[in-house]
């Protein structure tokens, strides 16, 4: 594991505000892009400690290993891009932000922040979903992490299916192949696919159990509006 | 459809008869008593009390979607063409992973009675509602005609009865008796229906599954020998290519499972279903419990058309109906005697009558709640009315399809269950993964889908080989089939996402998609459901 993991308290704010932001770390962005994110973050929160503290609760607080994956993964991208930016410097028109050497140094005291941002990105440049709260956007980002996993099995599971009938059209042959006793390639990838179909099932109960319904509910606090009917 | 040799003499087709009625007396007698205390309440006419545990709800999904096709029609064609029955009824199985796995849930937290009211969360109320109820007005009819007329051949084929006035009177009869109870009860009729019948159906799967591999001492690879050598076409029969031969046929394969595929995956009457349950945990684990009975269905299903080709002969199956509907049957008959063939004629009007049941309460609930109440009334309609309009729309969705079935009733329209399938994929699915998934969706993007979707599935069928233009056609006097393949999914499906996409990026009034922050937080976090308006 890397020593990293352990001391989040080390990163730099603007990995900090990164990580907290709500673009996807699955997504390349310009250098604008990233500064804009760092700068509206800085801006919703007040007291910058407030945003270390809670980026290293979110960092400390997964509870299981998929949760854990998926935010070392974030914690990893966001360490990349502040590195990025700090060895390119910032654009220099585009919003006011605190000189550069405050976002590469790791801060210890929060009065060494520099003071609250104006948010200065105009609406149309932010994100389609820029939600005020940074908690609310922390949760919908690991809310969408649990989603990908199961819509690329249900692709999987189609694909395999559509795979086995155009191959049972263009090579019959094949499919035709006696495996063992009476039973050829054909049948033997028809017995596959239903397990495949039902492992893909089972899964899913397990993985909503496991990894999506932990998050939502550590989650849930931070969609007041939305009444829980579980 | 020739009469079934099973049922030589009349001292056979007594029993049958007697057992049959005394069998739909005792399920309808037994389920007015239990669902006469209805309240006059639109939620619990559309989706009953909502307090369904997860593995009822499951079977009653399963009674929803397995219909006489599947447990007739599929091992039949099995029975038939072997390998390439066994990878056409695989498509509605695989469809379920889907369903489950990025649907059932999502959708359950999004919608509150129909698939208009999901598409409304984000996008503006009157053209989602309205399209979206077309659509699976459209969808629902088709499929009930369909199983209606499917309905007929199996009384002239199980009851015994000649004639065309006859046949009618028991189509008439039995429509008649689901609308008045589907009218009544509303959903929890349906589920009551649906759920006995998904009890007795695989029940009875089982038994005949179980009697198969018995007789060939529990060996499957003995039954699939058997089967090789009695469908007289030795090894062939499990390999591909007995049905789909030609280019044509074969992208007509690629076609047809296209559509099952994602068509299983949207069907209207499957997702209101997902809906009578509370929490979208229940939804999920409910939709996997379905899941879970359609694979071992399946299955069965497998082992039916295989252990009919092996016991009965493909030669013996094919004379006695060409379709093969009446291999299960023929079955039943060599493996339990009258007795067995009594039950399973009668789990087959079971089946067709829960889908039945399903099929016009969706539809009905589409026209009361999204083309009267959400599009004529704006909205604006109450409770009261939009009930009475939903009472009234069971009815009247059910004698149209009873008067369609009777029109129909000589006509081949085996094309109509995967024209339904096709519409489904096509019309209904794009918008409905769109709304649930895609950000940049707007309400010009989900009309577009909808209405694109439905029209070019619609004309591509009517200008196929499975309407004119050959013998075994709708209208086989006339030849107008200048589109090859009998159905219309390859195309059609993937014009129906395409609109989706274009008409979403082309729409000026919401750049950059409909508000989808709502919808997006319901869809991750399962919660939320029937906030609004309850």
């Amino acid at each position: 594991m890397d020593s990293r993991d352990l001391l989040p308290d080390q990163d730099p704010p603007a990995a900090a505000a990164l990580y907290l932001s709500s673009l996807d770390h699955e997504h390349h962005y310009s250098a604008v892009d990233l500064w804009h994110a760092v700068s509206r973050r800085q801006a919703t929160i007040d007291n910058p400690s407030a945003l270390l503290e809670l980026y290293r609760q979110s960092v400390q607080g997964a509870s299981t290993p998929e949760e854990h994956y998926v935010r070392a993964r974030r914690r990893a991208w966001a360490l990349r891009m502040a590195g990025h930016l700090a060895q390119e410097g910032r654009p220099g028109t585009a919003v006011a932000a605190p000189a550069r050497a405050d976002w590469e140094r790791p801060v210890t005291d929060p009065s060494e922040m520099s003071p609250r941002m104006p948010a200065a990105s105009p609406p149309h440049q932010s994100a389609p979903e820029s939600l005020p709260d940074p908690k609310q956007a922390l949760a919908l980002r690991e809310l969408r992490a649990t989603r990908r996993r199961p819509a690329r099995i249900a692709a999987a599971v189609v694909g395999a299916q559509m795979a086995g009938v155009i191959l049972a059209n263009e090579a019959p042959g094949v499919m035709a192949i006696t495996w063992t006793g009476p039973l050829n390639i054909g049948l033997a990838l028809v017995l596959a696919q239903s397990a495949f179909t039902g492992w893909a099932i089972l899964w899913y109960l397990r993985y909503a159990r496991r990894s999506v319904e932990p998050v939502v509910r550590r989650h849930s606090a931070s969609f007041p509006h939305l009444q829980s009917r579980r | 459809m020739n009469s079934l040799l099973a049922l030589p003499d009349s001292s056979g087709t007594f029993p049958v008869l007697t057992v049959f009625g005394v069998c739909v007396v005792l399920t309808l007698f037994l389920s007015i008593g239990t669902i006469l205390p209805e309240k006059n309440e639109l939620s619990g006419f559309y989706l009953g009390k909502r307090q369904l545990s997860s593995l009822v709800n499951g079977l009653a999904i399963f009674g929803t979607i397995l219909s006489a096709a599947g447990m007739l029609g599929n091992p039949g064609l099995i029975s038939l063409t072997g390998y390439d029955g066994i990878t056409y009824v695989m498509g509605p199985m695989v469809a379920w992973t889907v369903l489950v796995l990025v649907i059932a849930e999502p959708y359950h937290s999004t919608s509150r009675f129909t698939i208009g009211d999901s598409l409304a969360l984000r996008l503006r109320a009157r053209p989602a509602h309205l399209a979206a109820g077309l659509a699976s007005v459209v969808v629902c009819l088709l499929y009930v005609t369909a199983q209606l007329v499917g309905a007929g051949a199996l009384a002239a084929s199980v009851l015994g009865i000649e004639g065309d006035a006859a046949q009618r009177f028991v189509v008439a009869a039995l429509g008649l008796l689901m609308v008045l109870y589907v009218v009544i009860g509303g959903m929890r009729a349906a589920t009551l229906v649906q759920s006995i019948k998904a009890v007795l159906l695989l029940a009875t799967g089982l038994a005949v599954v179980l009697a198969v591999l018995s007789d060939f001492g529990w060996n499957p690879a003995r039954l699939l020998d058997a089967a090789v050598v009695h469908s007289g076409l030795g090894h062939p029969f499990l390999e591909p290519g007995r049905r789909f031969h030609d280019r044509t046929s074969k992208t007509d394969s690629v076609s047809l499972q296209l559509a099952f595929l994602l068509g299983a995956a949207a069907m209207p009457h499957v997702l209101m279903r997902i809906g009578t349950v509370s929490s979208g945990r229940r939804a999920r684990k409910s939709a996997a419990w379905a899941a879970c009975l359609i694979i071992a269905f399946t299955l069965f299903e497998v082992v039916l058309g295989l252990g009919a080709a092996a016991l009965i002969g493909s030669k013996a199956i094919e004379d006695d109906a060409v379709s093969g509907n009446t291999a299960v049957l023929l079955l039943a008959e060599h493996l339990g005697g009258s007795v067995l063939l009594t039950v399973v004629a009668c789990v087959a009007f079971v089946t067709i009558m829960a889908v039945v049941a399903a099929l016009t309460l969706t539809a009905a609930a589409s026209l009361a709640h999204d083309v009267y109440g959400a599009t004529i009334m704006r909205g604006k309609a109450s409770e009261k009315s939009e009930l009475l309009v939903a009472r009234l729309g069971v009815g009247l969705i059910g004698v149209a399809a009873i008067g369609l079935s009777m029109a129909a009733q000589h006509l081949n329209i085996a094309f109509l269950v995967s024209l339904a399938f096709a519409i489904a994929a096509s019309a209904i699915l794009p918008a409905l993964l769109f709304n649930l998934w895609w950000r940049g969706l707007t309400t010009r993007g989900a009309v577009w889908s909808v209405y694109g979707g439905l029209l070019v599935a619609l004309l591509l069928t009517a200008l196929s080989p499975a309407v004119s233009g050959n013998p075994t056609a709708l209208l086989p006097d006339a030849d107008f089939a200048v589109f090859p393949l009998r159905n219309p999914g390859l195309i059609s499906i993937p014009i129906g996402f395409l609109l989706a996409w274009a008409g979403s990026v082309s729409d000026r009034r919401q750049r950059g998609g409909a508000d989808y922050t709502e919808t997006e937080l319901r869809v991750l976090t399962g919660t939320g459901t029937r906030l609004r308006g309850n």
